[in-house]
């Protein structure tokens, strides 16, 4: 400790008393694999998306209102554009370092979303999720569902042609909904198409919803710290009853310090390299107005995906309208996010748990056949639907019509789930038969019959 | 030579001179403004050119054919530009005996040669088009207006369904953008005079052209469809994976239970 | 790339260690791994089963300080480039430089300047006892007032709901006018300049897009107006809103999810819709051919005006756009 930092801390200790909670905190362990440092990843990307999103907010104006535009874009000097779309122009050309900023505000948005769904897979396979953690992985799952509502209102505060789209593509979301859709769409978008859209994206991009991430995130990591971490299974290690690790001084600091470089440096590195965020050529949001190859941003291919390749179909029912858009912008990811609040305790009926046993020892992904079945065949559901959304690039790419791509992956994207989770599932039994057979190695990771959780073999007591 | 023969050539090569500067002055080769009425000459050239490559599918008198086997439509009549279009972007004559693919890329005096011979022959009509490029920014609005629905907003093209692909149309020949925006071939639908005027078709040229050589980064990548960009976010992640890798310092991701390296078994 | 353990370790032998005093002393008892648990009651020190000391490296050493050099030195080319106006590839590219040097730096000062220790904790919580039935409060009431506690309870969802009723205000009351356009008996085809359009001005095989005059870009009231080269219009289309036997209006919000069907395949009279790929037959009414739309596009009547201007004759006859719950 330097001089002065051991005289500030003096100070503070005379008057706080902090040494027996610093001493708490400072020792606690921390469990060390690569897949855990995933949760740490989204949350260094959400620092650096605050930081460059205070920038950012300080040239954005949140507002569709005519602007002459007069700056050093050339495609743009004397138009009149939507304040927001000009702000965003300024900031490109006419804001130094703006450009580079709205990049990598974007690059760590893509990282937070890619970082967030890796840790969410990782919780799953590994069992992470299981009592006494499920209310963790809930608020964990309300995070990514604030993520993604971050991540779309951010996109659409650009209010380019793209978000044109998406914007309308929403309000054709919310008015399918039966009965009160009429007074969705009025409440979110103040009126007709698309009124104060801009307004209340903004206020939810910039305050509530990343309050509400950040007072969950708080949440999280104090649950974290309270239930204290899982950790895979370790010869000479009751997992059960003790956590093995580094401590947080120096190790757990160290890679946490590295980390946040480390993501800050690669995202600004692919932040010159790759133009996440240039919207120059895209231009204003203009009603009536599209583009071709047009895509959403690829976090919302799966749901872009489900829109476009399911056959067409609308029903009359009781006065209500049964659209398409209903069943599967509204009702399947809804049925999504519910199988995701629903898995812990879904998983514990079907591989038969103990309902009173904590678990605190990771399981590989193909201990539990259900869950693999389950989480794999999700996964490569979302997947399949995520790369339907290529179909038109696909069609151009081999010459063939886009209908009969998109004939091809309405049939992949049931058949290759299915097959995925049944093979998961195959193989999952076979490696568990193969572990349980006499003269497999013993002591390792204890697997009952059932695939119930694993409590670890203590080597000693 | 004696002075009496020279002053022939003299007076000779000072009236060519003369012509050529007169030439220069007028603008040079080329169409010298947006809109030139097709020039119509019969030329042993062009004759040629026909004959060899033409009238096998629109006959020597360029009536075409309805047969089921030859469907080459008639050419008496038809627009100057639409033919000017078809050779100048390669599509005639086609690669396939079904009407498909480009067999063969012209050069300047050969397209020239044939549009004119077929101008004088079958009375094709109208101007030939070759605007100057106007201003990007009113170019990139009525680009968007009218072309961005199919032609993409970076121009890069796309589908239409029905097997139909759209065209990429950055850095094209200003006269293939004129024309083909006048004429519609194919599946494209036209814009008269009245909805794009030619001023406008000079401007989308401008803007084409500022596409073409739109700021791009290090690696030459401009504006990305959002399909590329997922694939660049996918490389951003797993350089993050291998830094946890690298951080975490085990290179087994689910590691089987090992004794940790001590020197007695009593662990 | 992994940490490699040398062989030779030391083991801190259950040994209870106060961070802020350097090495371990080597306590009683033997390689602790679960067989001699830490107190529960002193949980502050750390509990170290194994630590490895980094010997000295000169070449680590020489590794940081270059790292340490080459990140002050990119912050400062940053900052001046920032400043300076350089391109962004120039400071973006320094402060990605930095960064990541600062990253080198610091994990393999860190790497040398402590030891890699591994250490050990007991689960249990420190302040539960699973057996603790006793109540959490420590004041019972006085009496069990059920019927009132009911009654404040009640109230209080009563304050909360109705605190919820300023929601309202977000929007005005949608009646039906999310359901009508702002076409009328009489209003002129105007494009987005704000002219009048005569049938001549679209040529065969063209299109247009068309607002009602004095409702330019309101966004449902966007009409694609289509002269068809291949065949005369069909029904269902209405001929009696067809001018010219092959002008035809269709409303340009598709059905499907909103988006502006601007595609025209002029050969197979097909408007397309690039958002999700539904396709629609132009010349039979716009009818839904391909794609997830059930729809077909509403047709707007229309006709000529006295001044050869095209008008429309009413507002659809079919609600546009997507649909309503």
């Amino acid at each position: 400790m330097t001089p002065l930092f051991r005289f500030l801390f003096d100070a503070l200790d005379a008057r706080l008393r902090l040494r027996k909670p610093g001493r708490a905190v400072v020792n606690k362990v921390f469990p060390k694999h690569w897949s855990f440092l995933l949760g740490e990843v989204a949350m260094f990307s959400f620092a650096i998306l605050v930081a460059t999103g205070l920038f950012l907010t300080m040239f954005y104006r949140p507002s569709a209102e005519p602007l002459l535009y007069t700056g050093a874009a050339q495609l743009y000097e004397g138009r009149t554009l939507p304040a927001a779309y000009a702000s965003i122009v300024e900031l490109s050309h006419d804001v130094r370092g703006g450009l580079l900023f709205r990049r990598m505000h974007r690059g760590a948005a893509y990282l937070f979303m890619f970082a967030t769904v890796a840790h969410l897979l990782r919780i799953l396979l590994t069992g992470a999720f299981r009592r006494p953690r499920e209310v963790n992985t809930h608020i964990g799952t309300m995070m990514l569902i604030l993520v993604i509502a971050l991540a779309y209102t951010g996109q659409n505060l650009v209010y380019d042609l793209l978000a044109g789209s998406s914007l309308r593509i929403a309000y054709a979301t919310l008015a399918s909904v039966p009965l009160i859709g009429d007074w969705l769409v009025v409440w979110v978008f103040g009126g007709e198409f698309p009124s104060e859209v801009v307004s209340r994206f903004f206020v939810l991009h910039i305050l509530i919803l990343p309050g509400l991430l950040t007072g969950l995130l708080v949440l999280h990591l104090a649950l974290v710290a309270r239930q204290r971490h899982t950790q895979f299974p370790r010869a000479g290690v009751d997992g059960q009853r003790y956590v093995v690790g580094e401590p947080l001084w120096p190790s757990q600091f160290a890679a946490s310090t590295t980390l946040v470089l480390a993501v800050g440096g690669l995202v600004a590195a692919f932040s010159v390299l790759v133009p996440w965020s240039d919207v120059d050529l895209h231009g204003p949001l203009r009603l009536g107005q599209a583009s071709n190859a047009g895509h959403a941003e690829w976090w919302l291919f799966w749901l872009q995906g489900a829109i476009t390749i399911f056959p067409a179909f609308e029903w009359e029912v009781l006065g209500m309208t049964i659209s398409h858009m209903l069943a599967f912008n509204v009702v399947l990811p809804g049925a999504l996010f519910g199988l995701l609040f629903a898995y812990p305790f879904l998983e514990r009926r079907l591989a038969g748990y103990d309902p009173d046993l904590d678990n605190h020892v990771c399981s590989r992904p193909l201990d539990v056949p259900v869950r693999a079945a389950i989480v794999l065949g999700v996964t490569a559901f979302v997947g399949m639907l995520t790369l339907a959304m290529t179909n038109d690039i696909v069609a151009r790419g081999l010459r063939v019509s886009v209908e009969s791509v998109m004939w091809f992956f309405r049939i992949a994207v049931l058949a290759v789930p299915a097959v995925v989770a049944w093979a998961a599932y195959a193989r999952s039994r076979s490696v568990l038969r193969r572990r349980r057979a006499p003269g497999a190695a013993a002591g390792s990771g204890g697997d009952a019959p059932g695939g119930a959780a694993p409590a670890n073999p203590k080597v000693s007591a | 030579m004696s002075r009496a023969r020279l002053l022939p050539v003299a007076a000779w090569a000072a009236v060519a001179v003369a012509a050529a500067l007169a030439w220069l002055a007028a603008g040079g080769p080329g169409p010298a403004g947006a809109v030139q009425q097709a020039p119509a000459e019969e030329t042993p050239r062009g004759d040629r050119l026909y004959t060899t490559h033409c009238a096998r599918c629109h006959g020597a008198d360029g009536r075409g054919a309805t047969d089921p086997h030859n469907r080459a439509p008639t050419l008496v009549g038809m627009e100057a530009a639409r033919v000017d279009l078809v050779l100048r972007t390669g599509r005639m004559p086609p690669a396939d005996p079904d009407g498909s693919g480009r067999g063969r890329s012209w050069s300047d005096r050969d397209r020239e040669a044939l549009v004119a011979h077929m101008t004088a022959l079958f009375n094709l009509e109208g101007p030939l088009l070759g605007p100057e490029p106007g201003d990007p920014a009113v170019g990139r609005e009525v680009f968007a207006t009218h072309c961005a629905a199919c032609h993409g907003y970076t121009g890069d093209g796309g589908v239409a369904g029905g097997g139909a692909i759209v065209p990429r149309v950055v850095g094209l020949d200003p006269a293939v953008i004129a024309q083909a925006a006048r004429v519609g071939p194919f599946q494209m639908p036209r814009f008269a005079e009245g909805q794009i005027s030619d001023e406008e078709l000079g401007d989308v040229v401008a803007y084409l052209d500022e596409v073409a050589v739109e700021q791009a980064t290090p690696l030459g990548l401009g504006e990305l469809n959002p399909v590329f960009l997922s694939a660049f976010a996918a490389l951003l992640t797993l350089a993050m994976i291998l830094s946890c890798l690298f951080l975490a310092g085990r290179v087994t991701m689910f590691p089987d239970p090992e004794p940790p390296p001590d020197v007695d078994g009593e662990t | 790339m992994t940490e490699k353990r040398p062989q030779q370790r030391d083991e801190g032998k259950g040994s209870r260690r106060d961070t802020e005093r350097g090495a371990p002393d080597r306590g009683p008892g033997d390689g602790a791994h679960g067989r001699q648990a830490p107190d529960h009651g002193a949980h502050e020190g750390l509990y170290v089963v194994g630590q490895h000391i980094p010997p000295p490296s000169e070449v680590n050493d020489t590794i940081v300080m270059g790292a340490a050099i080459v990140a002050g030195l990119s912050a400062v080319v940053f900052a001046v480039g920032l400043l300076a106006g350089a391109g962004t590839g120039v400071y973006g590219s320094a402060l990605a430089v930095g960064l990541l040097a600062m990253a080198i730096a610091v994990r393999r000062y860190f790497a040398a300047a402590y030891p890699d220790i591994e250490g050990l904790e007991p689960r249990e919580l420190p302040d539960a006892d699973p057996d603790d039935d006793e109540p959490v409060t420590e004041v019972p009431p006085v009496a069990r007032r059920s019927l009132l506690q009911r009654m404040l309870v009640g109230a209080a969802t009563l304050l909360g709901l109705g605190l919820a009723a300023p929601v309202a205000s977000l929007g005005p009351s949608p009646g039906d006018a999310l359901r009508r356009t702002h076409w009328t008996s009489g209003r002129r085809l105007v494009t987005t300049d704000g002219r009048p359009l005569r049938p001549d001005d679209v040529a065969t095989g063209g299109i247009s897009t068309v607002w009602p005059e004095d409702a330019i870009e309101v966004e449902n009231s966007a009409v694609i107006l289509v002269r068809l080269s291949q065949s005369p219009p069909q029904p269902p289309t209405n001929l009696d809103w067809v001018v010219d036997d092959s002008l035809v209006a269709y409303s340009k919000v598709c059905t499907h999810a909103g988006c502006p069907v601007g595609l025209f395949r002029e050969r197979d009279d097909a408007l397309f819709c690039p958002c999700h790929q539904s396709t629609f037959d132009a010349a039979r009414g716009a009818v839904p051919t391909f794609g997830p739309t059930a729809r077909a596009l509403p047709q707007l009547p229309m006709g000529v005006d006295d001044d050869g201007f095209l008008v429309a004759l009413g507002d659809f006859a079919e609600q546009v756009g997507p649909a309503f719950g």
